[in-house]
Protein backbone atom coordinates (compact mmCIF):
# COMPACT_ATOMS: atom_id res chain seq x y z
CA UNK A 1 0.00 0.00 0.00
CA UNK A 2 2.97 2.58 1.09
CA UNK A 3 4.51 2.09 -2.91
CA UNK A 4 1.13 2.49 -4.44
CA UNK A 5 1.09 6.24 -2.35
CA UNK A 6 4.54 6.68 -3.22
CA UNK A 7 3.59 5.91 -6.43
CA UNK A 8 0.51 8.07 -6.69
CA UNK A 9 2.06 11.42 -4.48
CA UNK A 10 3.21 13.35 -7.98
CA UNK A 11 1.25 10.71 -10.85
CA UNK A 12 -0.20 13.80 -12.35
CA UNK A 13 2.10 16.04 -12.97
CA UNK A 14 4.42 12.72 -13.96
CA UNK A 15 1.65 11.86 -16.61
CA UNK A 16 1.38 15.23 -17.38
CA UNK A 17 4.90 15.78 -18.49
CA UNK A 18 5.15 12.09 -20.37
CA UNK A 19 2.14 11.96 -22.10
CA UNK A 20 0.34 15.03 -22.88
CA UNK A 21 2.55 15.56 -26.02
CA UNK A 22 2.67 12.23 -27.03
CA UNK A 23 -1.52 12.49 -27.14
CA UNK A 24 -0.92 15.83 -28.68
CA UNK A 25 1.65 14.57 -31.51
CA UNK A 26 -0.37 11.47 -32.16
CA UNK A 27 -3.29 13.21 -32.80
CA UNK A 28 -1.26 15.46 -34.71
CA UNK A 29 -0.18 12.40 -36.93
CA UNK A 30 -2.94 10.97 -37.31
CA UNK A 31 -5.05 14.10 -38.52
CA UNK A 32 -2.69 16.48 -39.44
CA UNK A 33 -0.61 19.16 -38.07
CA UNK A 34 -4.04 21.91 -38.63
CA UNK A 35 -5.70 19.97 -35.93
CA UNK A 36 -2.81 21.15 -33.39
CA UNK A 37 -4.93 23.10 -31.43
CA UNK A 38 -7.67 20.78 -31.11
CA UNK A 39 -5.59 18.12 -30.33
CA UNK A 40 -4.28 20.09 -27.30
CA UNK A 41 -7.14 20.21 -26.18
CA UNK A 42 -8.16 16.92 -26.29
CA UNK A 43 -4.95 16.50 -24.39
CA UNK A 44 -6.04 18.24 -21.76
CA UNK A 45 -9.23 17.47 -21.26
CA UNK A 46 -8.56 13.85 -21.30
CA UNK A 47 -7.15 14.88 -17.95
CA UNK A 48 -9.64 16.47 -16.86
CA UNK A 49 -11.61 13.80 -17.12
CA UNK A 50 -8.88 11.50 -15.19
CA UNK A 51 -9.59 13.50 -12.44
CA UNK A 52 -13.54 13.43 -12.64
CA UNK A 53 -12.87 9.76 -12.46
CA UNK A 54 -9.65 8.47 -10.47
CA UNK A 55 -10.69 10.34 -7.22
CA UNK A 56 -13.85 8.13 -6.79
CA UNK A 57 -13.35 4.94 -8.88
CA UNK A 58 -9.42 4.43 -7.99
CA UNK A 59 -6.39 4.72 -9.96
CA UNK A 60 -6.44 2.36 -12.87
CA UNK A 61 -3.44 -0.14 -13.37
CA UNK A 62 -2.37 1.27 -16.67
CA UNK A 63 -2.87 5.02 -16.03
CA UNK A 64 -1.34 6.07 -19.58
CA UNK A 65 -3.30 3.55 -21.49
CA UNK A 66 -6.69 5.20 -19.53
CA UNK A 67 -5.35 8.77 -21.03
CA UNK A 68 -5.17 6.98 -24.32
CA UNK A 69 -8.14 5.60 -24.40
CA UNK A 70 -9.73 8.50 -23.24
CA UNK A 71 -8.12 10.80 -25.92
CA UNK A 72 -9.14 8.46 -28.67
CA UNK A 73 -12.46 8.55 -28.41
CA UNK A 74 -12.60 12.00 -27.45
CA UNK A 75 -10.60 12.39 -31.05
CA UNK A 76 -13.26 10.08 -32.53
CA UNK A 77 -16.01 12.34 -31.66
CA UNK A 78 -14.66 15.46 -32.51
CA UNK A 79 -11.91 14.98 -35.14
CA UNK A 80 -12.46 12.04 -36.78
CA UNK A 81 -15.89 13.55 -39.10
CA UNK A 82 -13.54 16.86 -40.06
CA UNK A 83 -10.56 15.27 -40.94
CA UNK A 84 -12.41 12.36 -43.10
CA UNK A 85 -14.17 15.22 -45.11
CA UNK A 86 -11.03 17.02 -45.18
CA UNK A 87 -9.20 13.93 -46.54
CA UNK A 88 -12.19 12.53 -49.15
CA UNK A 89 -11.47 15.99 -50.74
CA UNK A 90 -8.15 15.98 -51.03
CA UNK A 91 -8.23 12.02 -51.64
CA UNK A 92 -5.92 10.86 -48.87
CA UNK A 93 -6.48 7.45 -46.98
CA UNK A 94 -8.58 7.61 -44.53
CA UNK A 95 -6.73 6.98 -40.72
CA UNK A 96 -7.01 4.06 -39.13
CA UNK A 97 -6.98 4.50 -35.43
CA UNK A 98 -5.95 1.51 -34.31
CA UNK A 99 -2.82 1.57 -37.02
CA UNK A 100 -0.44 3.42 -34.84
CA UNK A 101 0.04 2.44 -31.22
CA UNK A 102 1.17 4.94 -28.99
CA UNK A 103 4.25 3.85 -27.62
CA UNK A 104 5.50 4.07 -31.78
CA UNK A 105 5.23 8.22 -30.85
CA UNK A 106 9.10 8.99 -30.39
CA UNK A 107 9.08 9.46 -33.78
CA UNK A 108 5.98 11.74 -33.99
CA UNK A 109 7.37 14.15 -31.43
CA UNK A 110 10.45 14.51 -33.19
CA UNK A 111 8.88 15.61 -36.66
CA UNK A 112 6.81 17.62 -34.29
CA UNK A 113 9.90 19.35 -32.81
CA UNK A 114 10.68 19.91 -36.59
CA UNK A 115 7.57 21.34 -37.73
CA UNK A 116 7.17 23.90 -34.49
CA UNK A 117 10.96 24.87 -34.58
CA UNK A 118 9.97 25.83 -38.38
CA UNK A 119 11.64 28.51 -39.53
CA UNK A 120 7.90 30.42 -40.63
CA UNK A 121 7.86 30.86 -36.99
CA UNK A 122 9.61 33.20 -34.90
CA UNK A 123 12.28 32.56 -32.30
CA UNK A 124 9.79 32.93 -29.64
CA UNK A 125 6.67 31.16 -30.96
CA UNK A 126 9.01 27.96 -31.41
CA UNK A 127 10.19 28.41 -27.73
CA UNK A 128 6.52 29.33 -26.68
CA UNK A 129 5.11 26.20 -28.60
CA UNK A 130 8.29 23.76 -27.61
CA UNK A 131 7.53 24.72 -23.98
CA UNK A 132 3.70 24.34 -24.49
CA UNK A 133 3.33 20.77 -26.77
CA UNK A 134 6.67 19.04 -26.45
CA UNK A 135 7.41 19.74 -22.48
CA UNK A 136 3.50 20.16 -21.64
CA UNK A 137 3.87 22.92 -19.45
CA UNK A 138 1.27 25.14 -18.28
CA UNK A 139 0.50 28.53 -19.56
CA UNK A 140 0.96 30.30 -15.97
CA UNK A 141 4.46 28.28 -16.10
CA UNK A 142 5.57 29.14 -19.71
CA UNK A 143 4.69 33.06 -18.56
CA UNK A 144 6.25 32.85 -15.54
CA UNK A 145 9.35 31.31 -17.01
CA UNK A 146 9.72 33.84 -19.69
CA UNK A 147 8.24 36.88 -18.16
CA UNK A 148 5.76 37.71 -19.70
CA UNK A 149 1.70 37.69 -19.57
CA UNK A 150 -0.39 34.69 -19.96
CA UNK A 151 -2.15 36.22 -22.52
CA UNK A 152 1.03 36.95 -24.97
CA UNK A 153 1.50 33.18 -24.78
CA UNK A 154 -1.79 32.39 -25.55
CA UNK A 155 -1.83 34.86 -28.75
CA UNK A 156 1.42 33.66 -29.49
CA UNK A 157 0.56 30.29 -29.67
CA UNK A 158 -2.72 30.68 -31.41
CA UNK A 159 -0.69 32.75 -34.55
CA UNK A 160 2.04 29.83 -34.33
CA UNK A 161 -0.75 27.09 -34.63
CA UNK A 162 -1.94 29.55 -37.78
CA UNK A 163 1.27 30.18 -39.06
CA UNK A 164 1.69 26.47 -39.58
CA UNK A 165 -1.69 25.74 -41.06
CA UNK A 166 -1.24 28.69 -43.63
CA UNK A 167 1.76 27.01 -44.66
CA UNK A 168 0.64 24.42 -44.91
CA UNK A 169 3.44 22.78 -42.57
CA UNK A 170 2.95 19.05 -41.91
CA UNK A 171 4.54 16.80 -39.68
CA UNK A 172 6.95 15.59 -41.15
CA UNK A 173 11.17 15.05 -40.76
CA UNK A 174 12.79 17.48 -43.59
CA UNK A 175 15.69 14.86 -45.20
CA UNK A 176 18.66 15.92 -46.96
CA UNK A 177 19.82 19.22 -47.81
CA UNK A 178 16.65 20.59 -46.09
CA UNK A 179 17.83 19.10 -43.16
CA UNK A 180 21.17 19.97 -42.98
CA UNK A 181 19.70 23.85 -43.66
CA UNK A 182 17.25 23.38 -40.63
CA UNK A 183 20.47 22.06 -38.33
CA UNK A 184 23.09 24.86 -39.44
CA UNK A 185 19.79 27.85 -39.02
CA UNK A 186 20.24 25.93 -35.56
CA UNK A 187 23.79 25.78 -34.73
CA UNK A 188 23.35 22.41 -34.44
CA UNK A 189 25.61 21.68 -37.16
CA UNK A 190 28.57 23.72 -38.83
CA UNK A 191 29.43 24.42 -42.15
CA UNK A 192 32.44 21.70 -42.83
CA UNK A 193 35.28 23.67 -44.08
CA UNK A 194 37.70 22.56 -46.98
CA UNK A 195 41.12 22.26 -46.42
CA UNK B 1 -28.49 3.13 7.67
CA UNK B 2 -29.49 5.08 5.24
CA UNK B 3 -27.91 6.25 2.15
CA UNK B 4 -27.24 10.37 1.53
CA UNK B 5 -26.17 11.76 -1.68
CA UNK B 6 -23.22 14.61 -1.29
CA UNK B 7 -23.81 17.20 -4.10
CA UNK B 8 -21.07 19.35 -5.22
CA UNK B 9 -21.69 22.56 -6.47
CA UNK B 10 -19.04 25.22 -7.36
CA UNK B 11 -19.20 28.78 -7.76
CA UNK B 12 -16.52 28.74 -10.45
CA UNK B 13 -16.53 25.39 -12.26
CA UNK B 14 -14.36 26.23 -15.11
CA UNK B 15 -11.31 27.33 -13.48
CA UNK B 16 -8.43 25.58 -15.32
CA UNK B 17 -5.63 23.97 -12.70
CA UNK B 18 -1.84 23.26 -13.31
CA UNK B 19 -1.28 19.45 -12.95
CA UNK B 20 0.11 20.37 -9.40
CA UNK B 21 -3.15 21.75 -8.65
CA UNK B 22 -4.87 18.46 -10.55
CA UNK B 23 -2.71 15.96 -8.10
CA UNK B 24 -3.66 17.94 -4.83
CA UNK B 25 -7.22 18.02 -5.87
CA UNK B 26 -7.10 14.38 -6.44
CA UNK B 27 -5.07 13.23 -3.39
CA UNK B 28 -7.35 15.62 -1.23
CA UNK B 29 -10.56 13.59 -2.99
CA UNK B 30 -8.97 10.16 -2.11
CA UNK B 31 -7.90 10.93 1.22
CA UNK B 32 -11.65 12.26 1.87
CA UNK B 33 -13.38 9.28 0.22
CA UNK B 34 -10.77 6.84 1.59
CA UNK B 35 -11.56 8.13 5.10
CA UNK B 36 -15.38 7.44 4.64
CA UNK B 37 -14.50 4.50 3.20
CA UNK B 38 -12.40 3.11 5.97
CA UNK B 39 -15.53 3.13 7.80
CA UNK B 40 -17.37 0.63 5.27
CA UNK B 41 -19.52 3.71 4.62
CA UNK B 42 -18.38 4.59 1.03
CA UNK B 43 -21.10 3.60 -1.51
CA UNK B 44 -20.26 5.29 -5.26
CA UNK B 45 -19.20 8.52 -6.65
CA UNK B 46 -18.54 10.64 -9.94
CA UNK B 47 -17.15 13.74 -11.06
CA UNK B 48 -19.34 15.55 -13.32
CA UNK B 49 -17.20 16.60 -16.39
CA UNK B 50 -18.72 19.94 -18.01
CA UNK B 51 -17.24 18.74 -21.45
CA UNK B 52 -20.35 18.43 -24.04
CA UNK B 53 -22.97 19.31 -20.70
CA UNK B 54 -26.44 20.05 -22.14
CA UNK B 55 -29.85 21.79 -20.11
CA UNK B 56 -32.97 20.27 -21.68
CA UNK B 57 -35.18 23.35 -20.47
CA UNK B 58 -39.13 23.51 -20.91
CA UNK B 59 -39.83 26.72 -22.22
CA UNK B 60 -43.28 28.21 -23.47
CA UNK B 61 -42.52 27.33 -26.89
CA UNK B 62 -41.39 24.26 -26.22
CA UNK B 63 -38.37 22.08 -25.24
CA UNK B 64 -34.96 24.14 -25.61
CA UNK B 65 -31.83 22.87 -25.12
CA UNK B 66 -28.44 24.81 -24.33
CA UNK B 67 -25.20 24.32 -23.92
CA UNK B 68 -24.70 24.19 -20.19
CA UNK B 69 -25.05 24.19 -17.28
CA UNK B 70 -23.17 27.97 -18.26
CA UNK B 71 -24.47 31.45 -18.63
CA UNK B 72 -27.24 32.53 -15.87
CA UNK B 73 -26.68 29.36 -13.33
CA UNK B 74 -24.25 30.54 -11.32
CA UNK B 75 -23.14 27.71 -9.55
CA UNK B 76 -22.59 24.07 -11.28
CA UNK B 77 -22.84 20.52 -10.44
CA UNK B 78 -19.56 19.29 -10.37
CA UNK B 79 -19.98 15.23 -8.79
CA UNK B 80 -21.59 13.76 -6.37
CA UNK B 81 -20.61 10.55 -3.49
CA UNK B 82 -23.13 8.26 -2.09
CA UNK B 83 -22.47 6.94 1.57
CA UNK B 84 -23.77 5.15 3.73
CA UNK B 85 -24.45 7.06 7.20
CA UNK B 86 -26.98 6.41 10.52
CA UNK B 87 -28.03 10.03 10.45
CA UNK B 88 -28.16 12.73 8.81
CA UNK B 89 -25.41 14.31 11.12
CA UNK B 90 -23.04 11.87 10.17
CA UNK B 91 -24.06 12.44 6.73
CA UNK B 92 -23.29 16.01 7.68
CA UNK B 93 -19.81 15.61 9.10
CA UNK B 94 -18.48 13.45 6.10
CA UNK B 95 -20.00 16.96 3.89
CA UNK B 96 -17.93 18.88 6.11
CA UNK B 97 -14.72 16.86 4.90
CA UNK B 98 -15.09 17.41 0.97
CA UNK B 99 -11.99 19.03 -0.84
CA UNK B 100 -14.71 21.20 -2.88
CA UNK B 101 -15.33 23.40 0.52
CA UNK B 102 -12.04 24.81 0.08
CA UNK B 103 -13.55 27.25 -2.51
CA UNK B 104 -15.28 30.06 -0.59
CA UNK B 105 -18.98 29.73 -2.10
CA UNK B 106 -18.95 26.32 -3.24
CA UNK B 107 -21.38 23.81 -1.11
CA UNK B 108 -21.83 20.34 -0.64
CA UNK B 109 -25.75 19.42 -0.57
CA UNK B 110 -26.84 16.72 1.74
CA UNK B 111 -30.08 14.49 0.42
CA UNK B 112 -31.48 11.21 1.73
CA UNK B 113 -31.79 9.02 -0.58
CA UNK B 114 -35.38 7.67 -0.95
CA UNK B 115 -34.85 3.99 -0.31
CA UNK B 116 -37.94 2.26 -1.00
CA UNK B 117 -38.50 0.21 1.84
CA UNK B 118 -41.53 1.78 3.34
CA UNK B 119 -38.90 2.50 6.88
CA UNK B 120 -38.15 6.10 6.79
Amino acid sequence: MASIKQDTAQLVPHLFRTEFRKITTHLCHLYGLEYLGEAEDIASETFLAALESWPYKGIPPNPAAWLYRVAKNKAMNRLEQKATRRKVEAQLPAVELEDIPYPEAEGDQLRMLFAICHPALSKETQVTMALRILGGFGLDEIASALFISKETIQKRLYRGRETLKEQGIVLEMPIGIALQERLLQKGIIQKQRRN
Amino acid sequence: MQEYVLIFRHEDGQAVASPEQMQEWMKQTMDWIGTIAAKNKFVSGTGLPFEEAKVVKATDKGLMVTNGPFGDIKETLGGYIIVKADSVEEAVEFAKGSPVLQGIGNSVEVRKIASGDGIH
